[in-house]
């Protein structure tokens, strides 16, 4: 067998290897790294994140179908999605954004891409059923 | 032994061990929801009165919330009759209706299906009632659990308790008109607010609270759950300067609405988890 097949063929049964391990697991979610975001006194989220008296706000994105916001490590409001909510929900979004076009007389109505649709679902599918991941942003305000 | 034939043995194994491995369901727990086979509109309301101050704490709402949000001031001939008891409770469960006075039961009616039909000609000899409003008047009592308990104290009373299995019906008109369980409210959506769900398409909607977990849906089409949190809230309160007060009674609480707009169908079902 060509060296060329054998690389592909013994990547392709550690990544398989992995991800049996992973799914074995139950798919736990994996954390990357909180991204830091400063506020500055004058914009309009400095008023919230300094609210509670802590001055930070935290957004986390569980791709496993959970969005979360906390203060000081009290939970604010979360939501729970799935792939078929979220794309009821997009689906809304995108007849209201288009009523409004109509009720405001604009005669640019956007035409609806059912390929960004269907990209957009199978990317969130895929990383709520396959690979799992939480994304968190951090909201600091500054004095 | 040529060496491709193992490759392929080995990549072969793996899969079959890893097709096993996730045939399996994953090591989750998996909580069982129990859902109640009978939904009971359960409305318990706690009422402290103090004579002497002729103040009021209603459903866990100090006198001074009440009169914040406009609750109404008792005439003097009702601060007569309640100094003259110390607690009251109305009970309205199963198929009675049971009035306790100074804890001694003072009266007891039947609260069943035939009691409940007299009481419907009764009213249907004075008002135009409808067969459609007579279901819903059966939807809301068939299954009730109202307790109204009055007692003479200074203290704060008990947080109000809304358990309402059945959807409050809210009807959107063609012309804009709100009406609530067939009741006109007076109130009506600005025409384009109505040109905006018209143009959506949206025909119904359907909204349940259960103790701060949201669950909305829009032509039968569910959206993503929100939880909000109490204390969470307190930092939107602080944050936009809502003065929201205590928010206990309705963080304990759980209630749902169906909206209908128009001719479109009307929302079913319940809210219990």
């Amino acid at each position: 067998m060509p060296r060329f097949w054998r690389v592909i063929l013994i990547s392709l049964v550690i990544v398989l290897l992995l991800y049996g391990i992973y799914f074995a697991l139950g798919r736990p979610v994996i954390p990357l790294p909180t991204i830091p975001y400063k506020v500055s006194p004058g914009q309009p989220l400095h008023a919230i994140v300094t609210s509670d008296g802590a001055d930070q706000l935290k957004l986390t994105l569980n791709t496993s179908g959970v969005v979360e916001i906390t203060s000081s490590d009290q939970s604010v409001v979360a939501l729970n999605y799935t792939p078929d909510t979220f794309e009821n929900t997009l689906d809304l979004g995108e007849r209201l954004l288009i009523a409004q076009r109509i009720v405001q007389g604009d005669g640019d109505i956007p035409e609806s891409s059912s390929f960004s649709r269907k990209l957009i679902n199978w990317v969130i599918a895929y990383y709520y059923h396959v690979i799992r991941f939480q994304l968190s942003v951090l909201v600091t305000a500054l004095p | 032994m040529n060496k491709t034939p193992t490759f392929i043995k080995l990549l072969l194994a793996v899969i079959l061990v890893l097709g096993i491995v996730m045939m399996q369901r994953p090591p989750m727990a998996t909580a069982e929801i129990i859902k109640q086979e009978d939904p009971t509109n359960l409305v318990h309301i706690d009422i402290t009165y103090d004579p002497g101050t002729k103040t009021y704490s209603m459903g866990g709402f100090s006198a001074e919330e009440l009169r914040q949000v406009g609750a109404p001031q008792f005439q003097d001939q009702i601060w007569q009759v309640l100094s003259m008891l110390d607690n009251a409770t109305l009970k309205i469960q199963n198929d009675a209706i049971d009035v306790y006075t100074d804890d001694q039961q003072l009266i007891s009616l039947a609260w069943d299906e035939p009691s409940r039909e007299i009481l419907y000609s009764l009213l249907d000899a004075y008002i135009e009632l409808g067969e459609l409003d007579i279901e819903r008047a059966e939807a809301w009592l068939d299954k009730a659990d109202i307790e109204i308990t009055l007692s003479k104290s200074k203290e704060l009373s008990k947080p109000l308790r809304i358990e309402l299995a059945t959807l409050v019906q809210v009807q959107v008109k063609k012309n804009g008109e709100l009406s609530v369980e067939g009741f006109p409210t007076g109130m009506s959506l600005t025409p384009e607010t109505l040109q905006l769900l018209d143009a959506a398409n949206i025909g119904n909607l359907k909204l349940c609270w259960n103790k701060g977990v949201i669950d909305l849906a829009v032509n039968g089409q569910a959206l993503p759950q929100a939880t909000l949190y109490q204390g969470g809230l307190s930092v939107i309160d602080k944050a936009f300067g809502l003065n929201l007060g205590d928010l206990s009674p309705i963080f304990g609480s759980s209630f749902g609405a169906g909206l209908v707009i128009g001719d479109a169908d009307p929302v079913t079902g319940e809210c219990m988890p």
